[in-house]
């Protein structure tokens, strides 16, 4: 035997907690300690081949005169537990082999299910790295899930700040309507005002002239810009005018 | 740093002080990121600039936020994202500890600009453990202390933390190395 094939089975203990060794007629001589843990009806002596059964793809029975043994992968998937075992089978100097192997787990809850710690895993074994891949993974889409809800929502609350938009431009609209018949019917009035025969004056709140027709121009002989501000009491009063008169304007209100 | 951190600063704020107090933050901070990404690397300055004005607007000292931060980075973040690589990580509080240095190396592996710190037992006695904690960055001591309480408090231990200035206090290569001594009662 050279050298390089005296490595300690100790050492390959310690590279592999979840190796299974046989011998040349698949019995078991030894297990792993992270996998007696799991398997405790893997004693020594089975067939192997009882313990797992085919999983999707995989080999079994384990064939040990196969001559691409040592090329396959093994995925053995446990007739009693909730495991499956992936690993590589070699062959050792004296003829038996030995499946070095680790649970394939697909998260990181199915450690706990199995009642597995980081510290049942060999430190070089990249199951644990993959199971950060995972757990990343998940935080990731996680994360786009969240965002999604929270585009949805934008576009929730942005369609109902829309719609509230569009109502407010209806009122917008409305007012601007009413304004614009009441300013029509202003022009009407004050057409009606200025073309009709009788004197109009229009006085602001202090009863001061603003406004007075044509008519009034005709009757009196003053025209707008000379009345302007002037109280239309001052203006109309003669010596002639009859004092009931003035009273009875002086009573009137004063406020349009 | 990893937008985990950030989204961690964000939660705590808004769990203790609302929505409206974070925003208030951000932009007293001139942080203009509507979600943080986990898997996302920011500039370290972002979390230290949040940090900072939320100190300042929540009016508690950036070391008692720092703490907080740290307990609530095991009992939310970590639980909730990790949660069994937690509860694999160790079923005591010493075994944790134990773990602690290949976690950040494993996480670093797959966060390719990961400037993780570094963890490791430098003694291990019956009720006491030295841990040196390296890192590129500097003041962020408390938070190591609020991790290390919860994670105590997990694993229902109650510790003292005795935080010594390590020989070489200046920084070595831009990594800083601080001495955490760690101790518990017996448990019965
Ligand atoms: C599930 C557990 C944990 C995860 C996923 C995690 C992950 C991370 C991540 C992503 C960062 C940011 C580093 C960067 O972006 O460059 C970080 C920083 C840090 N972690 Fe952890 N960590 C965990 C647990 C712990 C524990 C148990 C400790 C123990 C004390 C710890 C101590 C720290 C410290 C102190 C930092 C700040 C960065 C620095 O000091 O340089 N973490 N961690």
């Amino acid at each position: 035997m050279s050298s390089e094939s005296n490595i300690p089975f100790s050492t390959l203990e310690k590279l592999f907690p979840f190796y299974i060794w046989i011998n040349s007629n698949c019995q078991i001589i030894s297990v792993g300690r992270s996998l007696k843990k799991l398997l405790p009806h893997s004693t020594i002596g089975i067939n192997v081949n009882s313990l797992f059964m085919k999983e999707r793809g995989g080999v079994l029975p384990i064939d040990l005169s196969s001559p691409d043994l040592e090329k396959k992968l093994y995925l053995l998937k446990s007739v009693s537990e909730d495991l499956t075992l992936r690993g590589q089978l070699i062959g050792m100097p004296d003829s038996s082999f030995f499946l070095a192997a680790s649970p394939w787990v697909e998260s990181p809850d199915n450690l706990i299910a199995l009642d597995l710690d980081l510290a049942d895993f060999a430190v070089h074994d990249p199951i644990l790295d993959l199971l950060n891949v995972i757990q990343s993974e998940r935080m990731a889409s996680g994360e786009i899930k969240a965002l999604v809800n929270k585009l949805s929502q934008q576009k929730a609350s942005l369609k109902e700040a829309n719609h509230s938009l569009e109502e407010q431009n209806r009122t917008v609209l409305k007012t601007q309507q009413e304004l614009e018949i009441q300013a029509s019917e202003a022009r009407k009035l004050a057409h009606v005002a200025s073309r009709t025969d009788n004197a109009v004056i229009i006085t602001n709140d202090r009863g001061e002239i603003e406004w007075v027709n044509e008519s009034f121009e005709k009757l009196t002989e003053f025209n707008l810009n000379e009345v302007k501000g002037i109280t239309p009491g001052k203006l109309l009063q003669g010596p002639e005018t009859d004092q009931k008169t003035v009273k009875t304007h002086e009573r009137l209100p004063q406020k349009p | 740093m990893y937008g985990l951190v950030n989204k961690a600063v964000q939660g705590l704020v808004i769990e203790n002080y609302g929505e409206e107090t974070w925003d208030q933050i951000k932009e007293r901070a001139n942080v203009d990121v509507e979600m943080f990404i986990s898997n996302e690397s920011y500039k370290d300055s972002l979390t230290y600039d949040l940090l900072v004005a939320t100190s300042e607007i929540v009016n508690q000292p950036a070391s008692e936020l720092l703490r907080l931060l740290g307990h609530y980075w095991i009992n939310e973040v970590a639980v909730q994202h990790y949660g069994a690589m937690m509860d694999a990580g160790g079923n005591s509080f010493v075994e944790f500890m134990k773990n602690l240095p290949n976690f950040h190396r494993r996480v670093a592996m797959i966060f390719p600009n990961l400037e993780p710190p570094s963890f490791s037992i430098l003694k291990e006695e019956k009720n006491s453990i030295h841990l040196i904690y390296e890192s590129t960055r500097e003041g962020l001591e408390m938070f190591v202390v609020g991790i290390l309480e919860a994670l105590a408090k997990r694993h229902k231990i109650e510790i003292k933390i005795d935080q010594c200035k390590s020989e070489s206090d200046q920084p070595v290569e831009g990594v800083s190395q601080r001495l955490f001594i760690i101790s518990w009662e017996p448990v019965s």
